[in-house]
């Protein structure tokens, strides 16, 4: 079950951590990963391999939590458990906020390259990509996670008991879905017709924008965390203890449907994402899969641990396409960044 | 089992001594890496701890049949530090004054990272000796609990603090007024917080794999304890139970009664099995297995305690009663 894979690659990136967010340039030229170490480190990425790196060590005391790439890609945010934004501008300024509080999740306007959302604690931040402030709500529980809507006038901010939707610029929300129930991940489909959201009561729900129409999908085996819409917005991919289950969004909608499952890997799904009609997934089990057009059968088994003596247990807990659809680099919880050039396999068919 | 940290909770009113107790494990407890999560200002003398904020954020969940409330903040707080390289030996978590250990404890059993993870070890209760009746006697509003209470009925030790302060007649009071709310916790008495470490430590409270000892006969005097509102209720029965039966009347009585019943640990004996079945729960999370065997001269004696609030000893024993083969 190990066909197709380069085998076991020398890690692009060693961090002294836990990986818990990884994500490429929307150029595709420049990679950047953060640990808990608080670490963050960019790796230049050219079509033949890499070239340079660059390490920022304990930027985040307590531990990176999260990052992400402005549209323009001008911009790189990271936020951490030390209450601080910072804001790496491309041409070597470095701007930190410190908005105290956790900083749980940070997310670009996909509309406008200036703009960008963070999840603070209880509170609902916008900032400009100068690191102005531009608006700010107090929510009655922790932000756990956020979502704008593809045209990038609504935000979405999950918490316990409701989803938050806010204008561009943040401040006061201009709609509640309430809902009881606690948020843990938030995804919208990119024609903006639906939002779900992963919950920790072992369910995902599911709101049709704007009628707020609900749908739910309950009993899953453990807390949801890993949601995926496939670039049509037919399918949404929900990863649990380590089955993907895929419910058909087109014609009536999934109501009293049954979703197809994706069975193979034995432990949590950690990651899941599309590049075009192939969905990558990625579990604390060391394997990634490619699945495509959703065929219950996999492309491609990736298994990060074969090759590496028989003791190697590296869970994968990060994963992202690169633009161009044909690498992935994927970090794992000791701290190891590899990037991975998937081919079909032809052993599992 | 062994592979997972384990968790302290340490609850009891401001002024009961807390802080001073943190410090004294962090003190003789080093060599190993603890961390702390604090929900107040505490004073923490010791530099290579790691200490954590919390704020307190109660979920309700609702899971099938089974409704609880879990502490949000600690699942987020705990999930990041188990993902850490560097792994810590023991996890301490205090508590405010005011907090109901029951999210507390829920947490570390509705959630599969924590479980998989981490083990709740004891939830542990300061009493301030002097204080500690004026609390128990504070008469609240209809519909909210008293604290003190609470955290004396959840605890699995009982660390009576500040016993220089009062005499042996009023220590001896205090005591009783604990145990007829709490029969089934360790009561240790302390001054400066001072306790022998590894009656609190590393305890195993709700684990059911260790030896379970219950005593439930000291229970059943209820003479002083009519007045309570909050009591525990213990039975002790020999004879089989029918297997049905008797999870027919454990799903009614939590289902009816679980938001009620605080704690309750058992030895049972089922009909036709060889094993003695413990178990365990809080409130309507209920965890259970088979035990070691019967041994050839042991009597097969059901034993049970029931922690809660208005519990009626008379229909309980009777229910049980009923479920014997």
């Amino acid at each position: 079950m190990t066909g197709g894979v380069p085998t076991a690659p020398a890690p692009l990136l060693r961090l002294d951590d836990y990986v818990t967010a990884l994500a490429w340039s929307p150029a595709g030229d420049r990679l950047a990963a953060v640990s808990l170490a608080g670490d963050l480190a960019l790796v230049g990425a050219s079509p033949t391999g890499t070239d340079g790196q660059e390490l920022e060590a304990g930027i985040h005391p307590g531990g990176s939590l999260c990052l992400g790439w402005s549209r323009d890609g001008a911009v790189l945010a990271t936020g951490g458990q030390d209450g601080c934004v910072r804001l790496h501008h491309r041409d070597g300024r470095r701007i930190v906020c410190d908005l105290g509080g956790w900083v749980n999740a940070l997310a670009w306007s996909p509309a406008d390259p200036t703009r960008l959302a963070v999840a603070v604690g209880r509170d609902t931040v916008l900032l400009t990509a100068e690191g102005d402030l531009l608006g700010r709500d107090t929510g009655p529980s922790t932000v756990t996670s956020l979502a704008w809507s593809p045209d990038g006038k609504r935000l979405g901010a999950g918490t316990y008991g409701a989803l938050s939707w806010y204008g561009p610029d943040g401040g006061q929300p201009v709609k509640r879905f309430e809902w009881k129930g606690s948020i843990l991940a938030l995804s919208i489909a990119p024609n903006g017709k639906w939002v779900a959201s992963g919950n920790q009561d072992n369910s995902v729900h599911v709101w049709r924008l704007w009628t707020a129409e609900e749908l739910e999908m309950t009993g899953y085996a453990a807390k949801i965390q890993q949601l995926a819409w496939d670039p049509t917005s037919r399918w949404l991919c929900v990863g649990d203890l380590g089955e993907i289950t895929c419910w058909d969004f087109s014609g009536r909608g999934p109501r009293g449907s049954r979703p197809r499952s994706l069975t193979g890997h034995t432990r949590r799904i950690t990651a899941l994402a599309f590049s075009g009609p192939v969905l990558a997934s990625a579990s604390a089990d060391g394997t990634i899969r490619l699945w495509r057009s959703l065929s219950t059968k996999p492309e491609a088994v990736i298994d990060l641990n074969a090759g590496a003596g028989a003791d190697a247990e590296s869970e994968i807990v990060a994963m992202a396409w690169h633009p161009d659809g044909a690498r992935l680099a994927v970090g794992t919880a000791d701290g190891r960044v590899e990037l991975v050039t998937p081919e079909p396999d032809r052993n599992t068919g | 089992m062994s592979d997972k940290i384990p968790v302290t909770v340490l609850t009891g009113f401001l002024g009961s001594g807390k802080t001073t107790l943190l410090n004294r494990i962090l003190t003789e407890q080093h060599g190993m890496r603890i961390a702390v999560i604090e929900n107040e200002f505490g004073e923490i003398g010791i530099d290579d701890a790691l200490v954590i904020d919390a704020d307190e954020e109660i979920f309700e969940m609702n899971n099938g049949c089974i409704c609880c409330t879990v502490r949000g903040d600690l699942i987020r707080i705990l999930g990041n530090l188990v993902r850490r390289r560097d792994r810590f030996d023991h996890i301490l978590i205090e508590t405010t004054g005011l907090a109901d250990p029951a999210p507390v404890a829920q947490t570390f059993f509705v959630d599969e990272e924590m479980k998989a993870q981490l083990r709740l070890d004891a939830i542990v209760t300061l009493v301030d000796a002097r204080h500690i009746g004026h609390h128990l006697d504070d008469v609240k509003p209809e519909g909210t609990e008293n604290e003190a209470v609470e955290q004396i009925a959840f605890a699995d030790r009982i660390v009576i603090n500040k016993t220089d302060l009062v005499d042996e007649v009023e220590l001896a009071g205090v005591e009783d007024r604990v145990r007829a709310i709490n029969g089934l916790a360790d009561v240790l008495h302390a001054s400066y917080g001072e306790v022998e470490l590894s009656r609190i430590l590393d305890v195993g409270a709700f684990d059911l794999g260790r030896a379970l000892d219950l005593d439930p006969e000291f229970l059943t005097d209820s003479e002083h304890q009519h007045d309570l509102s909050v009591t525990s209720v213990g039975i002790e029965l020999e004879g089989d139970l029918d297997n049905e039966r008797l999870n027919q009347w454990l799903g009614w009585l939590l289902s009816t009664q679980g938001t009620d019943i605080f704690r309750m640990k058992g030895i049972l004996a089922i009909a036709g099995d060889e094993r003695r079945f413990v178990f365990q729960g809080v409130h309507m999370l209920f965890d259970g297995q088979p035990d070691r065997p019967w041994a050839a001269d042991e009597r097969r004696v059901n034993r049970l305690v029931f922690i809660g609030r208005n519990l009626d000893r008379d229909d309980l024993t009777q229910r049980f009663a009923a479920c014997l083969a």
